[in-house]
């Protein structure tokens, strides 16, 4: 691939710099004139005139874009803090992505460090929801769990069977309710449920069914439980772990978590291979690390036809 | 064998329920391709691939891209051509295309079609590029003639020229934008017929029909108004000289109801047919 023309890539620096800068185009060209060398003289409409046109775009279409997949940040901070809050974020984070939809990416970290958290300090908490819940928009799900595919694993071998939890399956841990923000989100301001005046710990799971994005806010127990068994760990070691923190409870809750994750759609599939020992995984990934992905027997078969039964009685909310 | 596809709407999520649970009688359906690639590091286009594959299989599909920056000074973006190859795999579109133009500099995306000045240097440029697109991709694509609001003063030939060069030197087809030409006629003070005349017709591959804002006497591409009377004008003249060539409805803003759109592919079937008899 030959080398690009070098005037070209002046001219494209000179105009990336003008349309980008945060102060409009106007100043822009004020502080750097030379870059108008570039446009040929058109009147009626001066150059900076005909430039705006693009300047102005910019900034808008960004601004758009994040207050698509922030509508609940929007909604909390009213718009002209959403702005600012915006503006600033995009002077220091470029776009640098084919798709809008990466644009939000260091959001969440960006809010957490603003001025505006201070005043607000779920904003932080809300932000990474909002993130969270556009990142399983983007994850393919698995096909639905075969019910022979439960049969098929013999009895004595369940102990050390690993789940396989649908690639949509997110853990977030929030020190505010911000589902309830969440769930507000496209609601009118005099609606009310704004903002959240007092903390309060949440254990939230994130995951899409076939329909769109589920928020459940979870107890601390099956949330641990549902993080061990996406970490790879044995089920036998996790319902050990399991009864024993609910041993003054309710032991039958663990079956009851079980019969949910299964209908909701979030059980994939089950890997029982003794050779994956030392399997890792990651958030959102498929409950497995690279070594168990090569090496394991996985179950899965056809369409979700049990989604989101149990998950009901919770509270949950779709995107 | 595309000619058959007719006219065609552009696919915007807002009507996915309509499409898929009415199956309105449309010839096919234009996805933009960025749409569906997922995010960055992300293996899949998750949720709206899924959609755009049920849509896939009830009707002919094109991908239309806004990000292959293929006038750019940057090298061209390795990472964006796989995933453009894997949707294509994965969706079998009937035509690939994209736009004349540069979309950001320095790795930083300024999610615009900015205009390219009309230099030898510069179709030398884009034409190896857009070769190795396609070679890349393993099929033909079409660029699409921008509409514009500035012109550079380093310019050596007039936009039709400059378009229909690089598509002869790529050997890539034109997807032609009626709306963008009367456009830029209209902001830059040429004639649309010429620009008409001045494009190779076994080029033309598919044409795109739009409404634009008037601010003034200065039109803004804002695709979110029905067609205008003169860009319905442009099309007549456009078919009579490039056919019945695939034709796409684009709304993208203020999107009217499904039913307001079908109405418009139903009058740009009639423009077509009055301008070239089947």
């Amino acid at each position: 691939m030959p080398q690009s023309p070098p005037e070209l890539l002046t001219l494209q620096r000179s105009l990336g710099e003008i349309l980008t800068d945060s102060r409009g185009v106007r100043a822009a060209v004020g502080a750097r004139p030379r870059a108008l060398r570039w446009i040929a003289a058109a009147p009626p409409l001066d150059a900076p005139t005909r430039l705006s046109v693009y300047g102005d775009g910019y900034f808008l279409r960004l601004l758009e874009a994040l207050t698509s997949d922030f509508p609940a940040v929007k909604r909390a901070l009213d718009e002209d803090a959403f702005r600012a809050l915006a503006a600033a974020y995009l002077e220091t984070n470029h776009s640098r992505s084919p798709s809008l939809a990466d644009l939000g990416e260091s959001f969440p970290s960006f809010a957490a460090a603003h001025p505006l958290a201070r005043r607000h300090p779920f904003l932080s908490d809300l932000a990474r929801l909002e993130r969270a819940v556009l990142t399983r928009l983007f994850t393919a799900r698995l096909p639905a769990l075969d019910p022979e595919a439960i049969k098929s694993i013999p009895a004595e071998d369940w102990p050390r069977v690993r789940l396989i939890l649908d690639p949509t399956v997110l853990l977030l841990k929030a020190a505010w309710p911000v589902e309830r923000l969440w769930l507000r989100r496209e609601l009118p301001l005099k609606a009310g449920g704004r903002i959240l005046r007092r903390p309060n710990a949440r254990w939230l799971l994130i995951y899409r069914d076939e329909t769109w994005v589920k928020v459940a806010d979870i107890s601390r127990r099956e949330w641990d439980t549902l993080r061990r068994l996406q970490e790879g760990a044995r089920l036998g070691a996790v319902l050990a772990h399991a009864a024993k923190a609910l041993a003054d409870t309710d032991a039958a809750q663990v079956q009851r978590w079980f019969s949910s994750w299964v209908a909701g759609g979030l059980i994939k599939g089950f890997a029982h291979d003794g050779s994956w020992a030392d399997a890792k995984t990651t958030a959102g990934g498929s409950g497995l690390g690279p070594r168990a992905r090569r090496s394991r027997r996985t179950t899965t078969h056809g369409r979700n036809r049990h989604a989101a039964n149990d998950l009901r009685s919770r509270r949950t909310g779709s995107a | 064998m595309t000619e058959q596809l007719g006219i065609g709407l552009g696919l915007r999520a807002s009507h996915y329920d309509h499409v898929l649970s009415r199956r309105p009688a449309v010839s096919w359906f234009e996805a933009i391709s960025e749409n569906y690639m997922g995010l960055r590091g992300g293996p899949s286009g998750g949720r709206p691939l899924e959609m755009l594959e049920e849509v896939r299989g009830r009707y002919p599909v094109t991908l239309h891209g806004v990000s292959l920056n293929v006038g750019s000074a940057d090298p061209l973006n390795r990472d964006y051509l796989k995933r453009l190859k894997r949707l294509v795999r994965v969706i079998e579109p009937a035509i690939v295309s994209d736009h004349l133009c540069w979309t950001g500099v320095d790795g930083r995306n300024l999610h615009d079609l900015l205009p390219l000045p009309y230099t030898e240097a510069a179709i030398e440029h884009v034409a190896a590029r857009l070769r190795h697109v396609q070679e890349f991709l393993g099929r033909r694509i079409l660029i699409e003639n921008v509409s514009s609001y500035l012109t550079y003063r380093q310019s050596e030939m007039t936009e039709w020229e400059f378009l229909a060069e690089i598509a002869s030197r790529a050997d890539c087809g034109i997807l032609l934008d009626v709306n963008n030409i009367h456009v830029s006629a209209v902001n830059h003070g040429f004639n649309a017929l010429d620009y008409l005349d001045g494009i190779p017709r076994a080029r033309v591959g598919e044409m795109h029909l739009a409404g634009y804002s008037d601010e003034g006497g200065f039109l803004i591409d804002t695709h979110d108004h029905p067609v205008s009377d003169p860009v319905w004008d442009l099309y007549a003249e456009a078919s009579r000289r490039f056919g019945r060539a695939p034709t796409l409805i684009e709304w993208d803003d203020k999107i009217p109801s499904f039913e307001r759109l079908e109405r418009e592919a139903a009058r740009a079937a009639e423009v077509r047919d009055a301008a070239v008899p089947a």
